[in-house]
Order: C-alpha cells, then structure tokens, then sequence
C-alpha cells in the first residue's frame, strides 16, 4: 500500500497564517487590557495614525524623501561595494594594499561619519545619501570578494585549458556568474543595512521617515513611530522583493 | 556525420616533448618535480601514462597542455590541417561542468572566440555530443546529470575543439566500475571514429593495457620516464582475453614490478 504523506499546508499559507496570529494575538492582548496602551499601541492604532499622517499629506512627504536618499545610497554604495569587492579578490596587488584600510574603515558605523557628511556635503540630501552609502558599501564589499574567491579554482583552470582564460571572458562566463549567488545575497543585505542607516542620516535635520520617528519618539507618540517602522517594513519588502525576482531569474541554474 | 575529421597518418609526430623539466620555487633552489621528459606521440596514437599518486602524471599533463610553465626543454604540439581546431582538449577528472550553463552551452564553451558564426558553434556541439552519445540531453542541467554523464558532457567539450591532442586525467576515476567499462569503451569506438592522438593518465594498470598503444610508466624524485612499453594486443580488445593473454599479463607483472620496486629506475 502506498505510503500517505500527511498533507502540510504551503509554505506561504504558514507565513501568512504566522503574521495573522501575531497580529491578532497582539491586537486582543491590548483590547484586553493585557497589555496597556501605555506599553505599546494596538496594531489597529496604525491604522488610525494613517489616516491622520497621510490626510495632511505629511506621510507620503517622508516617504518621498527617505526614498531619495535611500535610493541613491543604495545605488552608489551597491556599485562601489560590488565593483571594489570583485576588483579586489581578483588582484592580490589591490587588496593587499588596501586591507589596512578597509579594516580601519569597516567597523565605523555609519552615524560616524554624520559629522564629515555635514562638513563635506552641508545638511543635504547628498549628505544624506553618503552616510547611507557607506553602511551598503562594506556590506557589497565583503559579500563580493568572498564570492569572488569562492569561485571554484577548478573552473578558473578550465577556462585557461579552452583559450577562455583572458581577464574579460573569466571574468564574464566564470567568475560573475559564480559569484552572482553571493553578490545577490550582499545586495540584499545592503538593502536592509540601508534603512539602518536612514535613520542615521535623517538626524541632523533631513527630513524623511527617520527624522518623523524621532520628533514622534519625543512627543511618546508611539502609535506614529509604530506607523512608520511599518512603513519602512513595507518598503523594504518591495525593494528586496525586486531584487529577489532579478535574482531568481538570473539564478535558474542553483534551483 | 562529419563530426572529426579523422587524422593523416603522417610520419612526422603530432607531439613532440624534448628535455622537459618542471619545478616550484623552493627556498633556496627550484623543487623539481619532473626533469628529462622526452617523448613523442604519433598521430592516432593512444598513450597511456602511468605512476603512482603524485608521481607527477597530472603535472606532466598540464604542462604539455600549456596551462603551467616548463622550466626547461619545450612541448610541441602540431595543430590538425583544420579550420578552427585548437592544439590541445582537455579532460578533467572531475567533469568541470560550469553550473550555469546547459549541457550544449558547456560543449560550445571551448568554441567561443574560436569559431565565429554562433550557428557553427551550435552546429559542432551538436555534433560532438552525438559523439558521445547525449544528444537528447543538450537542454539538461550538469546537475541533472549522472557522474558518466558529466564526463561525457566533459569529453564532448573536449572533442568539440578538434583538438590534435586529447589529454585526459584519469577522467573516469570517479566512477563505479561498471560505468568505467562502458566509458571506456566508448572511448575506444570515438578514438577510432576521430583518430585523435590521446595522453590517458590513469593508475590503473588494467585500463592502461586495455586501452593504450603504449603504456609509459612515470616515477622517480625528480619523476622521469621509467619505463615504456609497447601493448602489442590486437584490437578490439576483451578485457578476459587481456586477463589470460600472456603477453598482456607479462606486461602487467613488469608495470606491477616497475611500480612496487619502486621510485629509482
């Protein structure tokens, strides 16, 4: 007789399911007294601080805004992580040269480096972008230059031994796409260093959902500092969400 | 089909290895690993090199193929009278199939920048996995593939090339037994189709007879040609005949001796 495999819900049926008694289970809690307000809003009172922030159209400004400079630093800190990260395992001349560096470099965070952004940028958006760039830079980085030298040497060998050994065709048929696994898992991370450090850069005065959260903070309106974490949750999901198609098609061959 | 053309019988050798020496640098002089290599492979020849682990075979191997410096002496290689062939093909041990490309991707991998037209290349990868028998499987993932397989997949590469010289490194010394036999039996009937001259480096003594024309024994500090000998079987071989054949057997007890008295020659 054939074995019966008991039926297990999906995956996604589990997620979704995990989410809802987490938010259920916290909304009775608070409805019940169980736990005061006072500790932490409801989940339903998001709902309510929407609805104030977003009528007087404040919401989508911040949102705007961290966009802005999230983007960008993103965007630079990304690329230079990713280009510096695979230049330098490639080149033992590059890295040895620039390890120092990089180990002075690397455990600063990037609150750090608030006051330089403000001396060399002025209190912009430019500062902004630079301070979120530097936290998503180091990540790219070392993410990229671990999977660059994880790349199985075996298949460096066999690329001299077919006439394919030139730095641009190792490069594109052998060492990219071995490494892509591990650059897409450094760009993700990336992505959620980056709304770290949006908080970072939105504390000398730039407006965005950083600088929201603390005036919010100081007020105790805990119920809008609650709106925006989910906000930032949200957005995150649609950023890594984009990233994580990209990746799956460009990675067919590891499924 | 004309996958290979099959090779001239010309008198002159296909490779031709004179005074070839290898080493690392060491701490104060080079660590020579090989030294007084001298050997040359007639066309359509197939060759057996053996020795015991890290006797230097798969060293010998890489340099002949270019792919680390000799220090002395020189490798030449003649390249068939053909459009678009390279001098050498290789054959890993290890199959060496690059992940993210199908199986007819991996077998165009040696053509790229040596043939231009894209349908050319398509043409002859086809073709060379007709060769070995996997046609069907041109759309398939490495990893759907079977240890065989893959080195089959590997072999097509290789061919695909038109090489004059095959290398090959102890290529189905992963597999079962079972699977050897049959690999290398296909390998027989393909070297008989291309006539390409191959260098098989394998340890064992059974399949180096079976197969080879000749059989070269590698051994010593530095290693050096020990010994070399002349299969004289007629073809097509069964391994029983090999296992009763006198002079079969009298060549695998001179192997056996060559390699269990020792390094020095």
């Amino acid at each position: 007789m054939a074995a019966q495999t008991p039926s297990v819900p999906s995956h996604r049926a589990l997620t979704i399911l995990g989410l809802v008694l987490f938010l259920g289970g916290w909304e009775i809690a608070a409805r019940t007294g169980l736990l005061p307000a006072v500790l932490i809003p409801p989940p339903s009172s998001i709902v309510s601080a929407f609805r104030r922030e977003a009528g007087s159209g404040m919401w989508l400004t911040f949102v705007l805004s961290s966009l802005r400079h999230y983007s960008v630093g993103v965007l630079i800190g990304s690329t230079l992580g990713i280009a510096l990260g695979v230049a330098s395992a490639l080149w033992p001349l590059l890295e040895a040269s620039q390890e120092g560096v990089a180990r002075l470099l690397r455990p600063i965070p990037p609150i750090a480096w608030i006051p330089f952004a403000i001396i060399w940028f002025g209190v912009t958006e430019s500062a902004a972008a630079f301070i979120i760039a530097i936290g998503v830079f180091w990540l790219n980085y070392f993410a990229a230059n671990t999977a660059v030298k994880g790349v199985d040497k075996g298949l460096i060998e066999l690329a001299y031994a077919f006439g394919q050994g030139s730095l641009v065709k190792r490069l594109l048929k052998v060492v990219l796409p071995g490494a892509a696994p591990g650059i897409f898992s450094g760009l993700r991370a990336g992505l959620g260093m980056g709304w770290i450090a949006v908080l970072a850069a939105e504390l000398f005065g730039i407006t965005g959902i950083g600088q929201r959260m603390m005036e919010a903070s100081g007020m105790l309106a805990t119920d809008i500092v609650l709106l925006y974490m989910f906000t930032i949750a949200l957005l995150y999901a649609v950023f890594d969400g984009a990233v994580v198609w990209i990746a799956d098609r460009s990675l067919r061959w590891t499924q | 089909m004309d996958a290979v053309a099959p090779a001239h019988s010309l008198p002159t050798p296909v490779v031709r290895i004179e005074g070839l020496a290898f080493g690392y640098p060491g701490d104060r002089s080079q660590n020579i690993v090989l030294q007084d290599l001298d050997l040359e492979v007639r066309h359509g020849e197939f060759i057996a090199l053996v020795g015991q682990s890290g006797a230097g075979k798969s060293t010998l191997l890489r340099v002949i193929a270019g792919l680390v410096p000799a220090i002395r002496g020189h490798v030449q290689v003649e390249p068939l009278q053909e459009q678009d062939s390279r001098q050498v093909g290789f054959v890993f041990q290890d199959s060496r199939l690059l992940p993210w490309r199908k199986v007819l991707g991996n077998v165009e991998y040696g053509l790229e920048g040596l043939v231009k037209s894209r349908q050319e290349r398509h043409r002859r990868a086809l073709a060379a996995l007709e060769l070995v028998g996997l046609t069907d499987y041109a759309t398939r993932w490495p990893h759907q593939l079977s240890g065989g397989q893959r080195q089959r997949v590997g072999l097509a590469r290789a061919l695909a090339v038109r090489p004059s010289l095959l290398l090959m490194d102890e290529p189905f010394g992963a597999l079962d037994p079972a699977t050897r036999h049959g690999l290398q039996d296909q390998l027989l009937a393909i070297w008989q189709e291309t006539g390409t001259s191959i260098i098989f480096v394998t340890h064992d003594i059974e399949e180096a007879t079976y197969l080879a024309d000749r059989v070269i024994v590698l051994g010593g500090t530095p290693a050096h040609i020990l010994r070399e000998l002349k299969v004289d079987a007629p073809r097509p071989r069964s391994r029983s005949d090999l296992a009763d054949d006198t002079t079969a057997s009298s060549l695998r007890r001179e192997l056996y001796e060559t390699f269990f008295v020792g390094g020095s020659a």
